[in-house]
């Protein structure tokens, strides 16, 4: 697997060269920091504790993994295949001595990168921040709890970014891309809520799955349930999204 | 054997696509525990409205702040909708240990209630034509209008903590549902709004602290069982809520409710024995008896440079009451000289019936159609209310404060001759 390797060192490099690496940590620091703000504005102004030292990561997170995070990964997910197919320097990385498939699990394997890069910066700020402000409550159960919420959100937003990479590898143009995937975006998570019986079949609804792990009595079932649905919808995007790849005409 | 690339990409499209959709098929098909819950409180109100014939209800819900009960109540509510009949005891207990005891006796022709107080039972006698609602008709509040609306909403706004809802198999063939909700996992809008909610109340409250900082909520808990027809027999429900008072004193607010459904079919309700109790007959219209037959007077006072002047007087006959039919008469009259500070004199008569609508019509001096109300005050006073607005839709009624008329405070005084 050298040539997997060389690959993926390749994305790696060409992915924390892009500006959107910065775009996307000074959100993340915004949007800890407006999170923060507010609550210490309620705290002070209403007398309200909406969030302990060990939730306020919790409560940024759930806001981030439905803006920022998903956001970026679209674009990154684009980035990578519509952007460099644009660019005519997709034809360099294939042809170096590497199968097609090395080159797309190198992808990616980068996207999932970029994503837990984004999480674990998130979470790290909002301790940081959890513990300046509101040092008073924290445990030590409280940060296992956010350091397995941050972990486990990452596997419904890398499946949400599955499919922003099945959509890059068929439609050519980038733009067409990224107002698709907000339209499946916005689209899942309205027909989430309207038949919310099925909204299983909806990967948005399980964005925030992490519920599940941290409540006081689990839910093994559902939370199994959940894995099964994740890991076959991976599974086929990951497939098609390949086939795609591989068919494509450079 | 070596599988071709094609082969293994279709084999694993195959795979993967399998799993999913048999999953998501099988999670939409199990429901959450939230579902059941919810179906199960659907049906427990459909059938309180009819299938039941008899239920008792019991309630005891305890309010304690920090393992000191600061209030305590339980009722205990026996239906019969056979019968329309209803009975409905309450005791409630006060941080100081005072209790007090509540009775009411619903059925179609009387009601009456009782009060540990003065242990004397209040009749009210329910007139014949009357037509309303029987006391025990239950009224499901799924079927009200814009209730499917309303649980859309909750629904959306559950979200994802309908699956912290957990159906385990009961004891008896029924189901049990139990939930619970950590700090951690009410989410921090749910918790900012009721906080909210729970301090502004808190505020009004004389018994309770006064929270003041650091409100949130604690822990959410609750627990329901169906038996095996298929209601909810018994609803527990807990919150906590946790703040600082002023001199940042930690206080844990506990709400905890139970509900039982009990009896259900072999309800019984007596009717309590009256003959050698202490009973006082109340009438149905706000104590607007035949004792208020007379005359009122009311005087048109103004205040002319500087001094009170009276120019006149406004005089109301009530002339008959007969059960709940009203007639009489309303005068004024303005002493000679003052004309031009009054012009508009009223004078018509009045009759109506009280078990149809509160108010009468009448015609003022400007030949408008107006609305009025009578209404009994303090030992020989009566209010009598004129102008006033009458929304039919609403069957509500308030005043007109733009067009009140002149002088007018509305308060009578009987006239003893």
């Amino acid at each position: 697997m050298a040539g997997f390797k060389a690959a993926f060192m390749n994305e790696a490099v060409k992915l924390l060269k892009k500006k959107k690496i910065m775009a996307a940590a000074i959100l993340s620091i915004l949007a800890v920091m407006i999170g923060q703000i507010a609550v210490t504005t309620i705290k002070h102004g209403l007398g309200l504790r909406i969030v302990g030292s060990a939730q306020f990561p919790i409560a940024v997170l759930t806001f981030v993994a439905y803006t920022i995070l998903p956001l970026f990964a679209v674009f990154v997910a684009i980035d990578m295949f519509n952007g460099e197919s644009a660019s005519n320097t997709m034809k360099i990385t294939l042809l170096r001595p590497v199968s097609r498939f090395g080159v797309f699990s190198a992808k990616v394997l980068n996207l999932a990168l970029f994503i837990v890069g984004n999480l674990l910066f998130i979470m790290v700020l909002s301790l940081l921040a959890g513990f300046i402000f509101n040092p008073s409550s924290a445990s030590l159960v409280g940060i296992l709890k956010v350091i397995v919420s941050y972990g486990l959100t990452f596997f419904p937003v890398f499946v949400f970014a599955l499919i922003v990479v099945l959509l890059s590898n068929v439609i050519q143009g980038g733009l067409a891309v990224f107002f698709l995937s907000i339209l499946v975006y916005i689209g899942f998570n309205f027909l989430g809520i309207v038949f919310s019986s099925y909204s299983s079949f909806f990967i948005t609804s399980m964005f925030d799955w992490y519920t599940l792990w941290i409540s006081e009595s689990i839910n093994v079932f559902k939370i199994c349930r959940q894995i099964l649905i994740m890991s076959g919808c991976g599974i086929m995007l990951f497939t098609t999204g390949y086939y795609f790849f591989d068919k494509k005409d450079i | 054997m070596k599988l071709s690339k094609k082969s293994l990409t279709v084999l694993s499209f195959t795979v993967g696509a399998c799993l999913f959709v048999s999953t998501a098929f099988a999670d939409a098909l199990l429901g959450s525990g939230y579902d059941g819950l919810k179906s199960s409180a659907k049906n427990t109100a459909a059938l309180m409205e009819k299938d039941l014939h008899s239920f008792t209800a019991e309630m005891l819900y305890t309010l304690k702040d920090n393992d000191q009960t600061l209030l305590q109540s339980s009722s205990i509510n026996k239906t019969d909708t056979d019968n329309h009949v209803t009975e409905e005891t309450e005791v409630t207990t006060n941080a100081k240990g005072e209790t007090n005891t509540g009775y009411s006796y619903y059925d179609t022709k009387q009601t009456i209630t009782r009060n540990s107080s003065d242990n004397t039972y209040y009749v009210m006698e329910r007139p014949a034509d009357v037509n309303r609602k029987g006391p025990s008709e239950f009224s499901n509040p799924f079927k009200e209008k814009g209730a499917a609306e309303v649980e859309k909403i909750v629904d959306a706004v559950v979200g994802s903590l309908k699956d912290s809802v957990q159906v385990e198999e009961g004891t008896d063939g029924g189901k049990v549902f139990t939930g619970s909700l950590s700090e951690a996992q009410v989410p921090a809008l749910v918790n900012a709004v009721t906080s909210f909610g729970i301090k502004r109340m808190l505020g009004r409250e004389r018994d309770l602290p006064d929270i003041e900082s650091d409100i949130f909520v604690k822990k959410v808990v609750g627990q329901a069982i169906e038996n095996k027809a298929g209601y909810l027999e018994n609803v527990t429900g807990e919150v906590t809520l946790s703040g600082k008072d002023k001199n940042g004193v930690q206080h844990d607010l506990n709400l905890n409710v139970i509900v039982k459904l009990t009896a259900i079919g072999s309800t019984k309700i007596i009717k309590p024995d009256l003959t050698n109790a202490k009973v006082e007959k109340v009438n149905q219209f706000g104590g607007f008896s035949s004792k208020y037959v007379g005359t009122y007077e009311n005087d048109i006072v103004m205040d002319k440079d500087g001094k009170f002047v009276k120019i006149g007087e406004r005089k109301v006959v009530i002339a008959s009451i007969e059960g709940s039919k009203v007639t009489g008469t309303y005068t004024e009259t303005v002493n000679p000289g003052f004309e031009s500070d009054y012009p508009n004199k009223d004078a018509f008569s009045f009759a109506y019936n009280l078990a149809e609508s509160p108010t009468f019509t009448y015609t003022d001096a400007k030949g408008e159609q107006k609305y009025g109300m009578i209404h009994p005050g303090a030992a020989g006073k009566i209010y009598f209310d004129m102008n006033v607005q009458v929304s039919v839709s609403e069957r509500s009624v308030f005043k007109s404060s733009s067009s009140i008329k002149p002088f007018f405070d509305g308060e009578f005084s009987r006239v003893f001759e």
